[in-house]
């Protein structure tokens, strides 16, 4: 019999009652695991970069067990330190049986640009991934860094994102998940410097039984930093989503806005949405706001397009990818794009 | 020169007032938590038999569940220190003539008894750990409205309906104080209003909490039968003390069909007090909760009323105020629980941060998978008054039915400069437009209370804008 630990991954930062279960997702993962790399494409030959005390001391939305484990199991990360304008594609093609551990580094030196795209896929048969993602984005850099899950139907992804922005800096993070068993994100970004700026744009679709949970965590201790965190989805069948969006203003942000806003669509009264938005204030001169929407379509966009001749199920097909498509069309990376638009198109 | 324009903190002077409870008029027992207390306890109330276990098996669960680690600490709070009972050596009246010449002033200072001949039907006084008063009007007695004591309603006729209700909605296991409540109740009221009756006028019951190191454990059950209508309002105060007391009390409220109970809170607890308090409303078919709540005093305060919309087409509103001060940690919110089709609520709620206080707001929406059709919206709006202190809210949505519509909305932030540029457009003064913005800001709440709850809340949040600001 295969022998599995348990791990509490994505734990909220300020908890609320048990009985909801959303404090955090305990998850069974193999304790038979394997240090993996994916295939490189970079703009330039001279992009490698170190693993830095600056990286290493940064915690990820997964939280201090998956962090722990990604440092058991992988004694080289992979860094890349970004020129002007960069390009680093990532492509991950686990094999599963085993559980498979990686981890990233990325640094965004001051001035310079990077866009960065990391895409999972895996075989059809069961698995386990964990693939940590540590960011460093110093003074006036920015970094678009891209995560596509289309994972098999079998297959068990954990993506942790641990991230800081100084002054000025930007970190646009672009979201895809299409498909996959069961997928846990844990995102947290620090805004430390004085207007630095953070964009989490997400789509999503889950359908089956599959589980989706995500923790988005973003503590702003610099001045007049902003943050806009947008999650789209959609939820069929038997599906499960959990999602904790919590910005976080500490004492020192003043002048800091941030807002976050959800909206899900429910297709079938099957599926289970779980919501937490969570704003943290111990700051006087902020604005935060956050909003959810969940639910069926809107009643009269309905009759309206019902008016044009579309049936319901198409009407609710073409809603969800849009949500995708949208989310999709932010990639900055041309050639990406164009594949993540024809993936979309034929799933 | 400037003058510093500043919003006050919350005036307790009217509250906190002392009586000395001396042996001679006081019985209280020892201070703890063991079953010999709570048998104790059992023999002085004259339990019938199931309540004396059902007393013990409370004490039980109290022993085995764990302190809430999501919430406000409340490590000050050591239950070995903390009286469970303290009685007046008096009996109960239905005249205020006959109460006890001390606790009456304590009453008239707080204007029960005027508030009573002016605009109440009914008023119950708890006094520690005891009812000490307790009358309805004639003519809402006339009706068929029950409102007495829950204590000798265990006795009357109305005794099987209280063991068919008594900690259903609320049982001992739902968390730690719910079952120290299930073990050391006393005092409280039980109110039954019979179907299609409206009682025009509000029912009150005030609670005062005067023995420092005291806990008050009292119990409301509420039962508004089909097709019936009642407004209960709450008010409950304490004086200080350098010692924690406890407020783990627990209603019930059952509304019927087709009925509507609206239910008024006015806290204010001094601050020292642990306000651990349960409150819930299961909802019949086309009813209508009503939860209006000024949260202000407490050292702190765990305070979330749940409704359960059982019944389809049940409907549900929540608006409600909280003000945490210096040395205030207070979370408070709500819980809905949609469980029929076409079921619906609607939430707004209010904080105010200063001085160094800490104000929470949590919530759940649950929308349950045979809830068809449901509707909910929120909104939550936090305004913080200095850079000292807190202010978070944490809002859980949990929906399992595809055809529902859920809103949430939430805003943190200061008194906008945009809103006193307007007004000062207008032709107010600064100090002038900062006031009227934070009266503005508790008003939803103001305007949902009868007047003179009104004013009393409004006295409450004193706002002193005097000169141009610093």
């Amino acid at each position: 019999m295969e022998n599995k630990r348990i791990l509490t991954v994505n734990p909220v930062p300020a908890k609320t009652w048990y009985w909801l279960k959303m404090n955090h997702r305990k998850v069974k993962v193999s304790t038979d695991s394997i240090e993996i790399t994916p295939s490189v494409f970079t703009s330039s030959d001279d992009l490698s970069g170190v693993y830095a005390d600056a990286l290493s001391e940064l915690i990820g939305g997964a939280g201090a067990e998956a962090d722990a484990l990604v440092s058991e199991n992988v004694t080289s990360p992979l860094c890349f330190s970004s020129q002007e304008n960069s390009l680093v594609r990532l492509f991950y093609r686990f094999k599963g049986h085993r559980l498979e551990v990686s981890r990233v580094g990325l640094t965004v030196p001051e001035g310079c640009s990077m866009v960065c795209v990391m895409d999972y896929q895996s075989a059809a048969n069961p698995g386990e991934a964990l693939v940590q993602t540590k960011v460093l984005i110093e003074k006036n850099a920015h970094l678009t860094l891209v995560q596509v899950h289309r994972i098999g139907d079998s297959f068990h992804l954990m993506t942790d994102i641990a991230g800081k922005v100084e002054e000025n800096g930007r970190l646009d993070l672009i979201t895809l998940v299409t498909a996959g068993k069961e997928n846990d994100l844990g995102y947290r970004v620090e805004l430390a410097g004085k207007n630095a700026h953070a964009e989490l744009s997400t789509g999503y679709v889950a359908a089956a039984d599959h589980v989706l949970d995500f923790n988005y965590y973003i503590p702003q201790s610099g001045k007049m930093t902003t943050c806009q965190i947008r999650a789209d989805g959609v939820l069929r069948d038997h599906a499960k989503k959990v999602f904790r969006g919590t910005i976080d203003f500490l004492r020192g942000s003043a002048g800091a806005r941030s807002a976050e806003r959800e909206n899900v669509l429910l297709i079938d009264d099957t599926v289970v949405n779980q919501t937490l938005p969570v704003i943290l204030c111990s700051e006087e001169d902020v604005e935060g706001a956050h909003g959810a929407s969940i639910g069926k379509l809107d009643d009269s966009l309905l009759f309206y397009l019902q008016s044009r001749g579309l049936p319901i199920p198409v009407i609710y097909e073409m809603m969800a990818k849009a949500r995708l498509s949208a989310v999709a069309a932010l990639i900055p990376d041309d050639e990406f794009r164009k594949e993540m638009e024809d993936y979309l198109e034929r799933n | 020169m400037k003058e510093k324009t500043q919003v006050e903190d919350i005036n307790r002077s009217l509250y906190d007032f002392k009586d000395i409870e001396d042996d001679a008029h006081f019985y209280k027992f020892q201070e703890g938590l063991t079953p010999d207390i709570v048998l104790q306890l059992s023999k002085e109330k004259n339990d019938p038999d199931w309540m004396r276990e059902f007393r013990l098996k409370s004490l039980e669960i109290y022993n085995r569940l764990e302190v809430p680690d999501w919430g406000p600490s409340i490590e000050g709070l050591n239950m070995d220190e903390i009286v469970t009972y303290v009685r007046p050596k008096t009996g109960m009246s239905a005249k205020w003539a006959d109460v006890p010449e001390d606790i009456k002033n304590t009453f008239e200072r707080l204007g029960i008894p005027q508030a009573e001949r002016e605009s109440l039907a009914g008023v119950g006084a708890q006094y520690d750990s005891e009812l000490v008063y307790h009358n309805v009007r004639e003519e809402v007695a006339a009706m068929g409205v029950v409102y007495t004591d829950l204590e000798s309603a265990l006795h009357g006729p109305y005794a099987e309906m209280i063991h068919e209700h008594f900690m259903k909605l609320v049982p001992p296991t739902d968390h730690k104080f719910a079952a120290l409540h299930g073990a050391v109740w006393s005092g409280g009221s039980f109110v039954y209003v019979p179907p299609k009756v409206t009682v025009e006028i509000p029912l009150q019951s005030y609670f005062r909490l005067n023995a420092p190191g005291a806990g008050q454990f009292e119990h409301t059950l509420i039962i508004v039968d089909d097709e019936a209508d009642l407004h209960f309002i709450e008010g409950c105060s304490a004086p200080k003390y350098n010692v924690a007391n406890l407020h783990a009390g627990c209603v019930e409220l059952f509304v019927g069909k087709k009925a509507r109970l609206r239910y008024s809170t006015i806290e204010n607890w001094s601050k020292n007090m642990y306000n651990l308090n349960t409150k819930r409303a299961l909802v019949g078919e086309g009813s209508k909760m009503e939860w209006v709540s000024g949260s202000f005093g407490s050292h702190v305060s765990y305070l979330y009323p749940m409704t359960i919309l059982q019944g389809d087409h049940s409907h549900m509103e929540y608006t409600g105020i909280t003000f945490a001060g210096a040395s205030q940690n207070l979370d408070t919110g709500m819980k809905v629980i949609h469980n029929g089709a076409d079921t619906s609520s609607v939430i707004n709620a209010k904080s105010i941060s200063k001085s160094g206080g800490i104000s929470t707001y949590r919530s759940s929406v649950v929308i349950g998978p045979k809830a068809f059709g449901a509707k909910s919206a929120a909104n939550c709006e936090s305004l913080m008054l200095d850079d000292e202190s807190r202010s978070d809210t944490i809002p859980a949505i949990d929906v399992r039915c595809a055809d529902a519509d859920v809103g949430h909305e939430a805003k943190i932030g200061r008194i906008s400069d945009d809103a006193v540029f307007y007004l000062m457009s207008r032709g107010l003064s600064e100090e002038n437009a900062r006031a009227l913005i934070v009266s503005g800001f508790a008003n939803n709440v103001s305007k949902e209370l009868p007047l003179e709850y009104a004013v009393e809340m409004n006295n409450l949040i004193r706002l002193e804008m005097v000169g141009s600001i610093g």
